[in-house]
């Protein structure tokens, strides 16, 4: 007989994986991060019914785990740095969308600072509101909005950057 | 009377749909009248669903393109008539290359292989799944294919990809070479050399041991494939170096057979020394 407390969070596994990737950048610690998730989860006495709070709730767990372990580690210091802010001059931003590709990002995430990984993890991966994103990394609405759009700039530049080149659907086409 | 262009942090609100109805129109309205600004919101919009992509699990290969060099085009005839000749020789053996010293091309891969130091990137990017990626800008040469296997089930990750300029004279050709790395959890690092051009290489899989490096030569269509490693378990490095000969000639991913068997292998193998 199935376990509807299962069913209900296996819904969530893949993008829980997500947020645990874009807070650590290491794919073990991940898996090992919603493994714990997901015990804590499974032996709650109190779960949220509502489906938002459940989500919500679910987070919390993962992203309180990670900050359990970094400060057993003595990292606490380093958890939210911003460090490849840049400013927004108000220039108009212009990219090549042929650079933008699941390659592209994954390579230019990984060289974003934990705080930008993360914020674009909430919002893109997870599909949190920006309301359900403040309330989860305990900072302002007017926060998020900037984290985002400073995070995903960050990206851009890193993919404008990268050497690897999304191989456009003209020339596969060409190839094949 | 002049309109204020929408910010950029508006502009990603908009992408992520936080923006009330009113200001949200006030945008559209000006996406309509400004086609620089359309194409920004276009890109944003491509980069959120490619962040959304980044978590889904990593199951084929990596597709890679390479710039032709010059006279050369992709053939899939050519190809296909290799992969037949190959099959029918069978993966399971693979020669080994004969002579006091070590050919040219292993000496130039043997000096990618030891520039590459994985506990010295700050942060390694975890790469994974099918994605298709060129080296380079478009020429008017066209491009040739090659594809990256992924190799998760081994527990070896993805974490560098990089072009490489072979110099005039090397051992490894000439033109844009691309190397890959693999990481594993216990140490392992694998390179894999993709070369514009395997004619300085072995036809057939051939294996050149050099002390204590495992290097391992073959081409594929007009392409030319260098593994090397170090220190890793034999059995496990052979399986893994046959099944990433196999996957540069059928391009195609891994059955879940393959996959199986890497994993266990890597499971009964000993961790790198290296």
């Amino acid at each position: 007989m199935r376990d509807p407390r299962r069913d209900r969070l296996e819904g969530y596994l893949s993008r829980l994986f997500g947020y645990g990737l874009s807070l650590t950048n290491d794919r073990d610690q991940a898996g090992d991060l919603v493994q714990e998730c997901a015990l804590k989860a499974l032996s709650a006495v109190r779960v949220p019914t509502d489906e938002a709070a459940y989500r919500a709730w679910l987070f919390r767990i993962l992203r309180n785990a990670f900050l359990d372990r970094r400060r057993r580690k003595g990292q606490q210091g380093q958890a939210v740095e911003l460090t490849d802010e840049m400013a927004l001059d108000g220039n108009i931003w212009c990219s090549d969308d042929r650079l933008i590709s699941a390659i592209t990002v994954r390579l230019g995430l990984a060289k974003l600072s934990r705080a930008h990984r993360e914020i674009l993890a909430v919002i893109d991966v997870v599909g949190f509101s920006y309301a359900e994103a403040a309330a989860l990394l305990s900072v302002p609405v007017g926060t998020v909005m900037s984290r985002v759009s400073r995070a995903r700039q960050a990206l851009l530049v890193c993919i404008g950057e990268s050497k690897v080149r999304p191989f456009p659907v003209e020339a596969r086409r060409a190839a094949e | 009377m002049t309109r204020q262009q929408p910010s950029w942090e508006t502009l990603n609100a908009y992408v992520d749909g936080e923006l009330s109805a009113g200001a949200a129109a006030e945008v559209a309205r000006a996406l309509a009248r400004d086609r620089a600004l359309a194409d920004q919101v276009a890109s944003l919009t491509q980069l959120k669903a490619a962040t959304q992509d980044t978590v889904r699990d990593p199951d084929g290969a990596v597709e890679i393109a390479l710039p032709a060099p010059e006279g050369r085009r992709w053939r899939p005839l050519a190809v296909a008539a290799s992969l037949v000749l190959v099959v029918a020789i069978g993966l399971a053996s693979f020669g080994s290359w004969r002579g006091a010293q070590s050919p040219p091309w292993m000496v130039q891969a043997r000096a990618l292989h030891d520039a590459w130091v994985p506990s010295q990137e700050p942060a390694p990017p975890k790469v994974g799944g099918v994605v298709l990626v060129a080296l380079g800008k478009a020429g008017a040469g066209g491009y040739l294919k090659a594809y990256l296997p992924d190799l998760t089930s081994a527990r070896l990750t993805l974490t560098r990809l990089e072009t490489v300029t072979l110099p005039q004279g090397g051992g490894l050709g000439e033109g844009v070479a691309l190397h890959a790395g693999y990481r594993g959890t216990r140490g392992c690092k694998i390179s894999l050399l993709v070369l514009p051009s395997g004619a300085a290489l072995p036809r057939e899989l051939t294996r050149r041991d050099d002390a204590a490096l495992r290097a391992f030569a073959w081409r594929a269509g007009p392409l030319g494939y260098v593994l090397l490693a170090e220190g890793m378990d034999e059995a496990r490095l052979v399986l893994i170096a046959e099944t990433v000969h196999r996957t540069t000639l059928e391009n195609a991913p891994f059955d879940g057979e393959t996959r199986t068997a890497l994993q266990e292998s890597r499971e009964r193998s000993v961790p790198c020394l290296a």
